[in-house]
């Protein structure tokens, strides 16, 4: 695929690991007491530290991933190599060219018709010859 | 009227600009004459100039006005740019993380990748010490995932001509390729052709030997004219590809020649069409 897209799609799915892993963490974890008087009571609210804790460290891993494929991506961009103006008059010598080529075509094409008449032609001939003998 | 025709432009269904009053099956008749005048001579005759003056507007504007060439232009109540251009960080309210100028982009999006990261790390730290603080890391993230974009984007129209060019090349190796195939078939059959007639003529120069030299009586005056025509015969049945029925040496030869450039002929003709 297109690899600017590709870059493209890298840098939003990075952005998109902040997001998740941020939400995860903030929305699966235990309750935890903030006034040591006010002691935690229920313990039905997201999950154990320990599950919280290594599913962390996935994400970690996750985005670093991320991060180093992007980089990976980065390094194989092709460089640019013509400023626009270069290009243009690439563009426009290709077309002259272009022109000339199907001015070429079409006058083989030409001849070639001319050619195909004469045979039939000539082919029409001979059937006539072994048609009269 | 102006007013009320820039009013209109942005409703749903805009009434047509008031223009259309002018278009007269009077008013065309005079544009046709002011044209054909303006050919003919550059003074218009004294009953046309009349009739043009009484008319509010100039007659040529009854043309359909030349497309614009450069600047802007209003299109169904929005501005167009005649070039398309991408808008600078600036002029889209960002700030511009990597230096201005020609930059190496590689090196540049790297750095920016990298600083994104740390970014969020340090987005983790203050959302555990100081939560309600988050908000200045956040911004930092978006203005660096906004940089990497654009730098993205700058490419993109070099990519495109790229492109452009590509095909361009493409499409002109594809009709040299096929020119030439075309020539060499062409000579091909010429060559094939011209066989042919060196042989037909061939015959007729054997058909005329035989008819004018002193024939022997009987059997082989029947046989001598019957020769020609089994050399036609075996033309032709080499062109139904049949095979000839055995005879003497040279016409043998002729035969088998004549049979190869019939069938070659056939396959040529073939690939042509």
């Amino acid at each position: 695929m297109d690899r600017l897209t590709q870059l493209q799609d890298a840098i939003d799915k990075l952005a998109l690991l902040f997001v998740s892993s941020l939400d995860h963490l903030s929305k699966n974890a235990p309750l935890v007491a903030l006034n040591p008087d006010v002691p935690v009571v229920t313990t039905e609210h997201g999950m154990p530290k320990e599950i919280l804790q290594a599913s962390a460290q996935e994400l970690a891993l996750d985005i670093s991933r991320q991060a180093k494929e992007l980089e990976t991506l980065i390094e194989n961009l092709p460089p640019i190599t013509q400023t626009p103006e270069e290009q243009t008059l690439d563009l426009e010598l290709l077309a002259q060219e272009n022109d000339r080529a199907t001015e070429e075509y079409e006058a083989a094409v030409l001849e070639a018709k001319k050619l195909l008449q004469e045979v039939t032609q000539a082919l029409r001939e001979i059937a006539m010859d072994q048609s009269n003998t | 009227m102006e007013e009320a025709s820039a009013q209109q432009q942005s409703s749903a269904f805009p009434a047509p600009p008031f223009y259309f009053q002018r278009y007269t099956t009077e008013n065309l008749a005079l544009l046709q004459r002011a044209k054909s005048e303006k050919e003919q001579s550059d003074s218009a005759s004294p009953d046309l100039a009349k009739s043009l003056s009484k008319l509010p507007f100039p007659v040529l504007a009854l043309e359909p006005p030349p497309p614009v060439q450069s600047g802007k232009y209003w299109q169904f109540g929005r501005p167009f740019d005649t070039q398309e251009t991408l808008a600078t960080l600036e002029q889209q309210g960002c700030q511009q993380l990597y230096p201005k100028g020609p930059i190496d982009r590689v090196k540049e999006l790297k750095k920016l990748n990298h600083s994104a990261i740390f970014n969020f790390l340090e987005l983790v730290h203050t959302l555990t010490t100081t939560p309600g603080e988050h908000y200045k890391r956040v911004d930092e993230i978006r203005m660096i995932f906004i940089n990497m974009h654009h730098i993205l984007n700058e490419y993109r129209p070099h990519q495109a001509r790229e492109t452009l060019r590509l095909m361009m090349q493409n499409q002109l190796q594809t009709k040299k390729q096929e020119t030439e195939a075309l020539k060499r078939t062409c000579a091909d059959l010429r060559s094939k052709l011209s066989a042919l007639r060196a042989l037909k003529e061939q015959r007729q120069r054997s058909l005329a030997t035989i008819n004018s030299s002193t024939v022997a009586p009987g059997d082989s005056d029947v046989e001598m004219t019957s020769s020609p025509d089994h050399q036609t015969q075996d033309s032709k049945a080499s062109l139904v590809g049949a095979s000839s029925s055995g005879y003497p040496g040279a016409e043998n030869h002729i035969d088998a020649n004549s049979r190869r450039t019939m069938d070659r002929l056939m396959t040529m003709v073939d690939s042509i069409e």
